[in-house]
């Protein structure tokens, strides 16, 4: 069984994280948290997936 | 002998107008130039001075109460950061602020950051949307 940690971010990190790699440059420029970050998945979504 | 004096006075006097004008000519366009090119540096310091101002007022601004000004704030970042007005030290300052910014809580704890010794498989992040009016379920 795998183990998973949730994280929660605030709007403000997502919207950072999307800055960030709207100005380095593309996602593949900037750490994969970063990208994660960028992603962060909204509560409902997250659930349905997690079921 | 004496009309070739005088003609030699009076060429003497032709060349040496002319040469005059010339290096008055030369000294006008020199100052002409010198004049642009102050103009021009006037220019872009004030165009500095500017993008310097805007570029505290983003910094600034990306730490507000206001969640509308922190968001403008940090448009107002990438695009100053992006201009060719700024350094490579103020681009990797920008960097810096938006990843601290991506990083860092409300709490301002590094989420990224996990307890030493804590084995996870997958870390999987979520939008916290407790405060957030807009959230299903959220306040009306």
């Amino acid at each position: 069984m795998k183990d998973k940690h949730v994280v929660k971010v605030t709007r403000d990190q997502i919207q950072s994280a999307r800055a960030l790699i709207d100005f380095a440059g593309g996602e593949d420029k900037v750490d994969p948290v970063i990208v994660k970050i960028a992603h962060a998945l909204r509560p409902s979504a997250s659930q349905s997936r997690a079921s | 002998m004496e009309w070739w004096s005088a003609a030699l006075a009076f060429v003497g006097a032709g060349l040496g107008s002319t040469v005059s004008w010339v290096v008055a000519r030369r000294d006008i366009a020199q100052r002409e130039a010198a004049a642009r090119a102050d103009v021009g540096q006037r220019i872009e310091q004030s165009n500095l001075e500017e993008w310097g101002r805007r570029f505290t007022a983003a910094l600034a601004g990306v730490s507000s109460e206001s969640t509308r000004q922190r968001a403008l704030s940090r448009v107002l970042l990438v695009q100053l950061g992006q201009s060719d007005l700024a350094t490579a030290e103020e681009k990797q300052l920008v960097l810096a602020v938006l990843d601290a910014g991506a990083r860092i809580d409300g709490d301002g704890e590094d989420v990224t950051r996990f307890r030493a010794g804590m084995l996870v498989d997958e870390v999987v992040y979520v939008e916290d949307t407790e405060d957030d009016p807009d959230s299903e379920g959220g306040a009306p």
